[in-house]
């Protein structure tokens, strides 16, 4: 189609794909090469060890390993629950002129900036968490499992809490589509067999579990990588416990986060950040391959 | 007649539970942002205007100070980083879309994939990649700008364009691939080059292209994780000098995040402001955006 | 011979537009009977006002009685699953549920609605149901496979048992044939006129020919209205209205 003319001047676009492109690769070759030199020096021992002492130049990062893993798979639990209970409500008792308004306040929710929602954990969550979940739960003698509550309430159950809440409308927007997408023939044919509303709507959702999936396999990596709201509540404490969920604690994200004043002031810390970085990078990543192969295309 | 009355139990009891889910997932927010709007507008009462143009008081004090270096950074940051981004992220969104030949193709397609897998990266693995990527050419940058550090409004500059111009990247794309190819061949038909082409289509897309910008500035204004590393944040005005781009800058995200975090009320209370303004931001944006595809969803019906 | 549907001055509107305009009709049992119109008569409607169907479309708003097998349908008492599982329903799309099995297709309205005791039980009605589909030989080596891999007809038939499994006193049918070629026609309607020992069969078709081949009784069908109906053989031969005349003699539109 295009003429030899003017392929010159179109094709200098090409380099701005290039710039895009390149900063890609370079996110990722910096991550890798920054942190080589701990690599290099520890191996797969800072995954493995929860020993953290920079003075002494040690820098094992379990304790954020865990923490990232143990807040995310939370998070992910009490948004699956919150997402598909308020899609399936959206679907199906909001009234047809509610439906815009409810739909612009999800979406709208998913665009507040998350170092608003992390103040907002931190002055108001945690302290609530703290006293109508935590106090309560830890009166009943599960302090010595779930670990016991700080003053501020700040948490690896605030820190998922406060996930939740933020990957909810987003997770929920994919569900409530897909719902809505249903065929009207499949809804047919499911309730002229004299289903009744619940099993109609069990049905559907197992019908579009893959979108289910997906929602929830891109909450998760968000999640992970989620930092400013993280850093805010959970407390950042080295604490190698991490399923002590009451307890405060540290996620990679809000250890790079609350790092990374002094980083510099130390030999191996700034890569230990990169490979802490990686690590989380892998997870994140790991997801997304796994939902590329067994998720929904988009 | 007991058959009908367990399933007209498991219908209520399914209603409630999904009546609870929406109450859980809707009400916190609005309880957020409702908590913002007062705790903000009490705070920017308290200190109007000055607020919007002091430093911060000294932490603990009687008096609240103001977030004026950190409005000014994020103005900053966001303007320049807005400028850079806007032409590249547009520029390739173009290439990919109109790529014909078998090379501009699969540059394309790489394009599109990469950036894809970039939009998904946590941001603050891109701040410290970049940051990671200026401290290893700081020697070098050392020689040109003795002062440069890697900690500077630059970095910072840098991030955001990695954040956001993945974002606009793909939205425009998507608006130009869903062109109706009997509007592009019209165009060509007129003997336009495919660079006039392009910027034709974009016109035509108007509103898809001004509503992908904003969602890419919006980002910028929220963008928090990336700038640690980057911009590094400061409490005081910058020398305005020709060294401005290699000092730390501060900005609304950072104010939040490191006053909040203090413990004193009144820097907490600086927390709050900046809060709200960073929210009426958004919410202008969003709503901008709103306006935007609303016109565009208008305007594609009206012909038929 | 009892009735089996009995419609009475039905009215129906959906987003303020009649629909149906006064409709009456008596079904007999163990019959098939043919609804035939024009496409627009509002066949359709008139089906999924009778199980109630139509409940789940915005803005529909319904007057007038129906009673199926002694059950009034719209009395606010009624429980419109019940409804559902007195009154099996095919549609004009193939509508197996996609990712369902074959066998998960026919055994999920039996096990949710608990007719049977055992996966014994179970087993049998499924096999029951698909052998009187006429689908039991094509698909029994491979029962679990999801249902989308059969042909159009093999589809529409694999509806009829998942509608037979529930034991319905009546079947009905919203334009089985409408998207399936004509040999897959063929044996539908061959199905149908053999269905009539176990349920009396509604069918609606747009195809007077159609109904001419299968039905005991038709009703023709015009603007929300009933406008003749009768044995078959003397509605074909001695139309007693001129737009019948007109449609079963393909003059129409």
């Amino acid at each position: 189609m295009g003429s030899k003319r003017s392929t010159d001047f179109f094709c200098l676009a090409s380099a701005f794909n290039v710039v895009l492109m390149l900063s890609v690769a370079l996110v990722v070759s910096v991550l890798v090469l920054r942190s080589l030199p701990i690599i290099h020096r520890d191996g797969v021992y800072p995954l493995v060890t929860s020993v953290w002492n920079p003075t002494r130049e040690e820098y094992g990062f379990l304790f954020a390993l865990g923490g990232t893993l143990v807040t995310a798979s939370l998070a992910l639990l009490i948004s699956l629950a919150l997402s598909v209970g308020s899609a399936v409500a959206y679907a199906e008792f909001i009234p047809q002129k509610l439906r815009p308004a409810v739909k612009n306040f999800m979406d709208l929710a998913a665009s507040i900036p998350s170092v608003v929602y992390g103040l907002w954990g931190l002055r108001v969550l945690s302290p609530f968490l703290r006293s109508y979940l935590m106090e309560p739960l830890s009166a009943l003698g599960l302090s010595g499992v779930l670990g016991v509550p700080s003053p501020a309430g700040t948490s690896f159950l605030s820190a998922s809490v406060l996930l939740a809440i933020m990957v909810t409308p987003f997770a929920s927007s994919i569900i409530r589509e897909r719902l809505l997408a249903v065929p009207m023939h499949v809804r047919e044919a499911l309730y002229s067999l004299g289903l009744t509303k619940p099993e109609v709507i069990l049905l559907e959702l197992r019908y579009i579990r893959r979108s289910v999936l997906t929602a929830m396999a891109i909450a998760f990596s968000r999640a992970v990588g989620e930092t400013a709201a993280v850093a805010m509540v959970v407390g950042n404490t080295i604490n190698p416990n991490f399923f002590r969920v009451f307890s405060p604690g540290y996620t990679i994200s809000s250890l790079i986060a609350d790092q990374y004043p002094n980083a510099e002031a130390y030999y191996y810390m700034v890569p230990a950040l990169f490979y802490a970085a990686l690590a989380m990078f892998a997870v994140g990543f790991a997801v997304n391959v796994l939902l590329l192969r067994y998720g929904e295309r988009r | 007649m007991r058959l009908v009355d367990a399933r007209a139990l498991k219908s209520l009891a399914l209603t409630a539970a999904v009546v609870l889910a929406f109450a859980l997932s809707v009400l916190p927010v609005a309880h957020l942002m409702a908590t913002v709007v007062y705790r903000g507008a009490a705070a920017i009462a308290r200190n109007f205007p000055s607020i919007l143009f002091d430093i911060p008081a000294a932490p603990g004090s009687r008096e609240l100070g103001g977030i004026g270096p950190h409005i000014l950074g994020t103005a900053l940051l966001t303007s320049i980083a807005f400028a850079v981004g806007v032409p590249i992220s547009l520029l390739a969104a173009v290439f990919t879309a109109e790529a014909i030949r078998s090379w501009e193709r699969i540059v394309g397609r790489w394009t599109r994939l990469l950036v894809h897998m970039m939009v998904e990266f946590p941001t603050i693995v891109i701040g410290i990649a970049v940051y990671g990527a200026m401290s290893s050419v700081a020697p070098l940058v050392r020689a040109l700008v003795p002062g440069f550090r890697p900690f500077s409004l630059l970095s910072g500059v840098v991030a955001l364009v990695l954040v956001s111009a993945p974002y606009m990247y793909l939205q425009v794309e998507d608006g130009l691939k869903s062109v109706p190819q009997h509007v592009r061949e019209a165009i060509y038909s007129l003997g336009a080059s495919r660079l006039l082409t392009s910027l034709v289509l974009l016109r035509y897309l108007k509103s898809t292209v001004y509503a992908a910008l904003s969602v890419g500035l919006a980002r910028m204004v929220s963008e928090t994780a990336a700038l640690f590393f980057t911009a590094f944040g400061s409490d005081v005005y910058p020398p305005l000098d020709a060294n401005l781009l290699f000092r730390p800058i501060g900005s609304l995200t950072l104010a939040v995040y490191t006053l909040g975090l203090s413990g004193y009320e009144n820097w907490i209370e600086l927390s709050w402001a900046a809060s709200l303004v960073l929210l009426l931001l958004c919410l202008t944006l969003f709503g901008f955006s709103r306006l935007l595809l609303r016109g565009e969803r208008l305007g594609y019906r009206s012909p038929r | 011979m009892g009735i089996a549907v009995h419609v009475e001055d039905l009215w129906v509107s959906i987003g303020g537009r009649d629909i149906l305009k006064g409709v009456n009709l008596k079904v007999p049992r163990n019959v098939v009977f043919a609804v035939m119109g024009p496409s627009g008569s509002g066949k359709s409607t008139l089906l999924r006002s009778i199980n109630r169907i139509l409940d789940l479309y915005e803005g529909v708003s319904v007057r007038g009685n129906v009673v199926v097998e002694g059950v009034d349908v719209y009395d606010s008492r009624t429980d419109p699953s019940m409804v559902r599982r007195l009154v099996g329903m095919v549609f004009q799309i193939p509508n197996p549920i996609p990712n369902l099995s074959i066998y998960d297709n026919v055994a999920l309205g039996p096990k949710i609605n608990k007719l049977v005791k055992s996966r014994r039980e179970l087993d049998e009605l499924v096999r029951w149901a698909l052998e009187k589909a006429y689908l039991w030989e094509e698909v029994k080596d491979r029962l679990e496979q999801p249902a989308s891999k059969l042909s159009g007809g093999q589809q529409q038939r694999l509806c009829i048992a998942r509608a037979l499994a529930m034991r319905p006193r009546v079947l009905m049918l919203d334009e089985p044939t409408s998207n399936l070629d004509t040999v897959a026609t063929s044996e539908i309607e061959g199905l149908i006129v053999e269905l009539k020992r176990d349920v009396t069969v509604l069918l609606v078709t747009h195809n007077p020919f159609q109904a001419s081949r299968v039905a005991d009784y038709v009703a023709f069908m015009y603007d929300g209205q009933i406008v003749e109906v009768g044995p078959t053989g003397q509605v074909f031969t001695r139309p007693a209205h001129k737009l019948t005349e007109k449609y079963i003699t393909g003059r129409f539109g």
